[in-house]
């Protein structure tokens, strides 16, 4: 009999990119990779289990700025595009490794993974990655999760009330729309919670959402089970809580599975080590060189020296860490077992983005994991939170204290030196809304007006997105984080004094429309002071 | 940007058949123009100070104050206003309806006329606070512009109450908060998966048990060293040297 559940977590998240008035753009690439080189192996390997009988459960969630990107007709193009030229690069790379046979037989790889991905983009779904998982959801497989509008990191929102209610409403109203059910579950973005987020939750009809450890285990009164059984909060909205152990496992740059010599080195990017003029119809069209997705090399160790990658070492590898974590996993499901009169909880929460685009054999893992849960093991069940409260709907009541997984478990991240000048425009934007939301209550029919109050709303929350502030933070697309928070931030104001001023600019209005045209649905009423 | 808008014209007009053909990839029939010509203004001229929590121990103030509220304190604080100092007062609020006068305690911090921004250090954590930015002349009168938002600091460790109410619920009847009529569980009282006062289990604290390392603990300063945090953005297209320094710092 199975001594304990492990519900495995994965966050897919993109800020919302897309310029149409570019022909191409360098941001949009992090989707298309991210597409190639994580969404389609998951979708790829979760077809595999259903079509080999593999029970399996994952619980997944996928942003409301992620899912408008994978169904925007213009970005699917942009992909396909983009994936054809990653083709033709691949077909000349099989030509001029001809000669050199371990990375020979590596370009053949990259041709036939980009052809596979080709195949499934376009012919098998049909460009619509969102039904694929739809699919999933469907077949009871797959838990999908909603996360906030634009991704916005909600502590440091919450000065105002109907910011988190808008980015938490729009969210749940765009899953029903995507999924047509409505979402049990939301991962708060960055795992930020502060008591109060939990009721808004509630309102919206959402039953539970995860945290840090320490925003479970530092909860009043103090769980009795930690992290491994939910609390609900006052509110009566389940909270799980990440278990560290098999985060660490995973994640550590230390310890983690992802840093083993025989794995993908991911910054040995043909894009930046071949000739310049060979590569350069590949990287960015100003002449800089970028990620292509093609890697030659295995992290070799603590060398500069890489050797040549060899895939059925690192399959191997990938094997053995999934073993490994099913082993310690039995391990840590014992001994709670031991000290709880129900079966522990075990949940493992990681960004889908590691696996694949980053741990490049993270996809193998995972398909390792399931196979052997299902097979080799009987202490272990994969559970989704749904079924999990379905089995144990009585739990503890406990308030969670406020925490986020970012680094050092608070808000540090997302307000310190590079970043915290964002935050007394945000919030003036955020009063600004409030105010034409209370004015302009009454517009009848006055289609321009209703018009500019949406496009208002949308491009707040597109200034509110978390990523911006992080970018900043870690200091790597810092210019284009920048400009965003800008451009999103001036469009506003300018729509806010033109209502407010009764001069809405009608060309202006339709062309900012067309490229910030995330939730075409919206309604600026939403806005509502509570 | 003004290259680009050049560049984007002559496509549009020269290259239409181009275009045309590669009409999936960008909208060709709009004219796209140079849309966001404004800058975010420095002032807002409105007077405001806004608390934010950073974490248990720190917290992070913003201010503005517009030339009328400078005037109008000016005014009150009459010829006092000329060695008096701007002054950062943060009030210790916890369990307490603020009226400006009750606080628990009060520190104060001197800030530059210039400052617009503060990092504030605590050394208690699970609290209450609210700020205000003013003036103190040296009679020691404060001279308040403007008094900031409440906030709440989170607990750093785990709560001393290990009170346990059980309850349940489910979803057909998730419509509201936890109200009394919902069948509350105590110790005596034991459906399936929650302790009992029987059952030898409960005798020991598993949340100890489960967290017998101060796990905690361990868990903050692990994140300190290595960042068991999110966010792969960072890897994403971008400069491989931004990427590097994110390794060194930690995750994968």
């Amino acid at each position: 009999m199975h001594k304990g559940y492990l519900c495995l977590v994965f966050h897919a998240h993109l800020p919302y990119i897309r310029h149409p008035e570019h022909e191409s753009f360098l941001e949009e690439n992090w989707l298309y990779e991210a597409i190639t080189e994580t969404y389609i192996p998951l979708i790829d390997i979760f077809d595999r289990f259903i079509n080999e009988g593999i029970d399996y459960r994952i619980t997944m969630s996928l942003t409301p700025t992620l899912i408008s990107m994978l169904q925007d007709p213009l970005l699917q193009s942009r992909y396909i595009r983009h994936l054809d030229r990653l083709i033709e690069l691949a077909e000349k790379e099989i030509e001029r490794t001809m000669y050199k046979r371990e990375l020979h037989r590596l370009a053949l790889m990259y041709h036939q993974r980009f052809l596979e991905a080709r195949e499934l983009f376009v012919n098998k779904y049909k460009k619509d990655l969102v039904s694929a998982f739809k699919k999933f959801q469907n077949l009871k497989k797959l838990e999908i999760l909603t996360s906030c509008a634009t991704h916005g990191y909600l502590p440091l929102l919450g000065i105002h009330p109907s910011a988190v209610r808008t980015q938490i409403k729009i969210a749940v109203d765009h899953y029903k729309k995507t999924f047509g059910i409505k979402p049990a579950g939301m991962w708060l973005p960055e795992c930020g919670f502060y008591p109060g987020i939990d009721e808004v939750l509630r309102e919206a009809g959402i039953r539970y959402f995860f945290l840090d450890t320490h925003g479970i285990s530092n909860g009043d009164p103090r769980p009795k089970y930690g992290v491994y059984a939910p609390v609900y909060c006052p509110s009566g909205v389940a909270a799980f809580g990440r278990d560290y152990e098999s985060s660490k496992q995973v994640w550590s740059s230390k310890e983690g599975y992802p840093g083993d010599p025989d794995y993908r080195e991911f910054y040995k990017d043909i894009g930046y080590e071949l000739e310049y003029d060979y590569i350069k119809p590949y990287i960015h069209k100003d002449g800089f060189r970028i990620n292509t997705g093609i890697k030659y090399y295995r992290i070799t160790g603590d060398t500069e020296d890489k050797q040549p990658y060899v895939p059925e070492w690192a399959r191997e590898k990938a094997a053995t860490h999934a073993g490994n974590f099913i082993f310690n996993r039995k391990k840590q499901i014992e001994y709670l077992s031991f000290h709880m009169n129900r079966r522990p909880i075990v949940v493992a929460p990681y960004d889908a983005e590691l696996f694949g685009h980053w741990w490049f054999e993270g996809p193998q893992w995972i398909d390792f994991l399931m196979r052997k849960i299902a097979s080799d093991q009987k202490t272990i069940e994969l559970i989704t939170p749904s079924e999990y409260l379905e089995r144990y709907p009585v739990n503890q009541i406990s308030m969670p204290s406020a925490s986020s997984w970012g680094y050092k478990g608070y808000n540090e991240v997302w307000i310190e030196g590079s970043n915290d000048w964002v935050y007394r425009h945000l919030h003036i934007a955020q009063e600004r809304m409030i105010e034409l939301v209370t004015r302009f209550s009454d517009i009848d029919n006055n289609k321009l007006y209703r018009r500019a109050l949406n496009q208002a709303a949308r491009e707040l929350l597109l200034a509110q997105s978390s990523d911006w502030i992080f970018i900043m933070k870690t200091r790597t697309a810092v210019e284009y984080a920048h400009k965003r928070i800008n451009t999103h931030l001036v469009r506003f104001t300018r729509l806010y004094n033109d209502i407010m001023n009764d001069s809405i600019a009608l060309d202006w209005l339709k062309e900012v429309e067309l490229r910030d045209n995330i939730f075409p649905d919206i309604d600026y009423s939403i806005y509502q002071e509570i | 940007m003004f290259s680009v808008v050049l560049f984007m014209k002559k496509k549009i007009t020269n290259k239409r058949g181009h275009v045309k053909r590669d009409n999936l990839f960008f909208h060709k029939d709009i004219k796209w123009t140079e849309i966001d010509n404004e800058k975010l203004p420095f002032h807002y001229g409105k007077t405001k100070i806004c608390l934010m929590v950073i974490d248990p121990y720190w917290l992070h103030a913003y201010w503005e104050i517009a030339p009328e509220t400078i005037k109008s304190i000016k005014a009150k604080a009459g010829e006092r206003w000329q060695k008096a100092r701007y002054i950062l007062r943060v009030h210790d609020v916890k369990y307490i309806d603020f009226d400006g006068t009750n606080a628990n305690y009060w520190f104060d911090t001197e800030v530059g006329k210039e400052d617009n921004t503060w990092y504030i250090n605590l050394w208690n954590d699970n609290s209450s606070y609210c700020a205000e930015i003013g003036i103190l002349t040296i009679e020691g009168d404060f001279f308040s512009f403007a008094r900031s938002n409440f906030v709440q600091t989170p607990r750093a460790d785990m709560s001393d109450n290990r009170e346990e109410k059980w309850i349940s619920m489910r979803e057909n009847y998730f419509h509201g908060p936890i109200l009394p009529e919902e069948p509350v569980y105590d110790k005596k009282n034991t459906p399936e998966g929650i302790p009992s006062a029987s059952n030898i289990v409960s005798n020991i604290d598993v949340s100890e048990q489960v967290f017998q390392k101060s796990e905690s603990q361990i868990l903050r300063n692990d994140i300190k060293e290595s960042g068991l945090s999110s966010d792969f953005l960072s890897s994403f297209g971008g400069s491989l040297e931004g990427q590097k320094k994110e390794k060194e710092e930690g995750f994968f």
